[in-house]
């Protein structure tokens, strides 16, 4: 009796307790499935339609081309020599003449690979100062020597009578422009040029210097 | 009521702001233009610098002899010549111990900044090298981007005749600005001739001719050829080097001349003379940083002040102090010359205005080896002057075993544990920030106990 007055509430009590559960608020948890942005969604099926039109032939930004640049000092070391017959710049005369590209080769801003390993390719007023050295010592001997040779070997002074020819001859050889005959497009300053020169101070000079002028251009360092 | 709307807004703002700046981009460049506002001078120690003996040094009552296997340092003060003092050199007044070679430099103590225990992350010599002069770590062994003076140059604009003006180091130039190259001299002799006509350059009439016809010569097609802006360029270069030679700056450099009574001032004050290596020494290179300034010739000025550092031998005992002691001696010149000199146009000293860095590839070890020598030690210093540094201060510090670097608080530049590593990039950011460059491709900030 005892134990069955102990019991009976007890199993009351534990029914009523799993009738009286707490209702439960949280919602459960709606999954989204995780879509990593960085990765195009490759596998979920679609039409080509899906995306809209297409334009499979868009207009194109008109192509640049090449750009321009400088020559280095190699292309000039092998260069000068090759346009003037065999003569280049020298510092110095007699037994301490050396090749001005060797010479200046670091200030010229030419790599050697032990403390410089990039060539600096910037037309520097360094850079154009030399270059106005190097013609003018170039220029100055070639001319010289056209004045022995004929006009056939000559390296500067196409012709003598004919100014718009050896202006002709210099523009294609030096500026790789090529001017035909009769025409003088582009040559009009080279021809006042050398039309001042002669007046002052006769051919030699005048034709120095246009030499200058023209291997000075940029139409020759850059290409 | 009429609205303005944010898009009209922005509109009228950029066409105020083109106004505003069109006249600058129309204008021709000035070539000889007004002073930067900052003036550097780069001075590279190449081969190594010994920091024992100059910028790091340890007391010998301290660091002894008995003590080098328990300190891994060896100071062996003992074994350079008589000529140098077997103590630090510090100045009364002075917070900055030096060594035995450094007497040269020591009495500007109250303008210089030591930086010690500098992390260089590395024993090559072209690693270290580029590391310092471009303020980023290499790639591999190359460099990872534009050298300092180019990136200072090109922030600071087309000012001065040469920019960027370098002797005897490396340079490098990723800013876009092409002015900003260095511009690459072997010797003072190359510069003096990069300011005079050479015997055979276009002279008298046909120069006057050739400038009148350069002056109104066309470009050929511009529109394709020159969308670069190149050929433009080149023919600007050609001015302002007429400019240049007619400026007769050339004389400004003549250290050997026997008339001329300011270049013999300048020769007896560096000691430049035809037995010593006349004009390529490093004597001439720190009298030209000085003329430089002086004539507003160059922004940066790069210079080699020692050459010969690398002694792994017994040549140390000799050769590394000589050549330390007179890198130490003209850096000390140059600086009295430009704190004794008026600066007509930013006023003051040019020593007000000027900032400079002096710098090695790393430092040497501790301990000689069995040769006599020392060979590569991690661990880097830095000595700064001038403008815009914290003057009589040592920032940093190696270990007081095996000279390693140590990392530091970075606003009171003591060692602290859990600290900040000094590197190049940190130095090179402090002192560009400090002067209000952008130190963005750096990607670091200054530490604020090296600005002032």
């Amino acid at each position: 009796m005892n134990r069955l007055a102990f019991v009976a509430p007890l199993a009351a009590l534990t029914l009523w307790g799993c009738d009286v559960q707490a209702p439960n608020t949280t919602p459960d948890p709606v999954i989204v499935p995780y879509v990593d942005p960085t990765v195009p969604d490759h596998w979920t099926p679609t039409t080509p339609t899906d995306q809209g039109p297409v334009d499979l032939d868009p207009p194109q930004a008109p192509l640049e081309g090449k750009v321009a640049r400088r020559i280095t000092i190699d292309q000039l070391r092998q260069s000068i020599p090759a346009l003037f017959d065999g003569i280049t710049w020298t510092i110095g005369t007699g037994r301490n003449a050396r090749e001005g590209f060797d010479q200046l080769s670091g200030s010229l801003g030419e790599a050697d690979y032990i403390q410089a390993t990039n060539e600096n390719l910037e037309p520097t007023p360094l850079f154009a100062k030399f270059m106005d050295d190097m013609a003018g010592d170039v220029c100055a001997k070639a001319v010289a020597r056209d004045a022995t040779k004929p006009e056939g070997d000559r390296v500067v002074v196409a012709s003598d009578s004919d100014v718009a020819a050896s202006l002709r001859f210099l523009r294609l050889k030096l500026h790789g422009i090529y001017v035909p005959a009769g025409n003088t497009e582009g040559l009009e300053p080279y021809l006042e040029l050398h039309q001042r020169l002669f007046e002052s101070d006769g051919a030699n000079t005048a034709w120095i210097g246009v030499c200058v002028a023209m291997l000075t251009a940029p139409e020759m360092m850059t290409y | 009521m009429s609205t303005i709307h944010r898009r009209q807004l922005l509109q009228a703002l950029g066409i105020g702001a083109g106004a505003f700046l069109l006249p600058s981009v129309l204008s021709p460049r000035k070539a000889f233009a007004a002073a930067p506002s900052r003036s550097y001078v780069f001075c590279y120690f190449r081969g190594a610098w010994d920091i024992l003996l100059s910028l790091d040094p340890r007391d010998p009552s301290v660091f002894t002899e008995a003590r080098k296997a328990e300190t891994k340092i060896e100071l062996a003060w003992d074994q350079i010549p008589n000529a140098y003092p077997r103590t630090i050199i510090q100045p009364g007044g002075s917070n900055i111990p030096l060594g035995p070679v450094m007497g040269g430099i020591a009495p500007h103590y109250e303008k210089m900044c030591v930086v010690n225990g500098i992390s260089m992350d590395t024993v090559a010599h072209e690693v270290g090298r580029r590391y310092f002069i471009t303020g980023l770590p290499p790639r591999g062994t190359a460099a990872a981007g534009s050298a300092v003076p180019s990136r200072i140059a090109a922030q600071q604009g087309d000012l001065l005749p040469f920019p960027n003006l370098v002797m005897g180091a490396e340079t490098y130039n990723d800013t876009g600005s092409a002015f900003a190259s260095g511009l690459t001299v072997n010797s003072v002799t190359d510069l003096i001739t990069a300011l005079t006509d050479g015997p055979e350059a276009p002279s008298g009439n046909v120069r006057a001719r050739l400038d009148e016809h350069r002056a109104a010569h066309p470009l050929c097609d511009p529109s394709r050829n020159d969308r670069r802006g190149l050929l433009s360029l080149f023919q600007g270069s050609q001015q302002k080097a007429r400019q240049l030679v007619s400026s007769g700056l050339s004389s400004k450099f003549q250290f050997l001349s026997n008339t001329d009574s300011e270049m013999m001032g300048l020769a007896s004050r560096y000691g430049i003379n035809n037995q010593g290596g006349g004009l390529a020494s490093i004597q001439a290179q720190a009298a030209m940083a000085f003329q430089a300034l002086k004539y507003e010739l160059a922004q940066c000025v790069t210079v080699e002040l020692a050459r010969d550092l690398d002694t792994h031998d017994a040549t140390w005992a000799d050769e590394h102090p000589a050549q330390l002691s007179a890198a130490f001696d003209a850096l000390g010149q140059l600086v009295t010359d430009l704190e004794s000199t008026p600066d007509p146009s930013r006023g003051g000293t040019l020593l007000d205005h000027t900032t400079i860095v002096c710098y090695s590839e790393f430092s040497r070890t501790g301990l000689l080896n069995s040769r006599g020598g020392r060979d590569h030690s991690l661990t880097g210093s830095a000595l700064l002057l001038g403008a815009g540094v914290p003057g009589n201060k040592v920032v940093g510090r190696s270990s007081d075993v095996g000279l390693g670097p140590q990392p530091i608080n970075p606003n009171t530049g003591e060692v602290q544990d859990g600290g900040t590593f000094i590197t190049p990039t940190l130095v090179i950011a402090s002192l560009m920030e400090q002067a209000g460059y952008d130190t963005t491709k750096l990607r670091a900030q200054g530490l604020p106990c090296l600005m002032v």
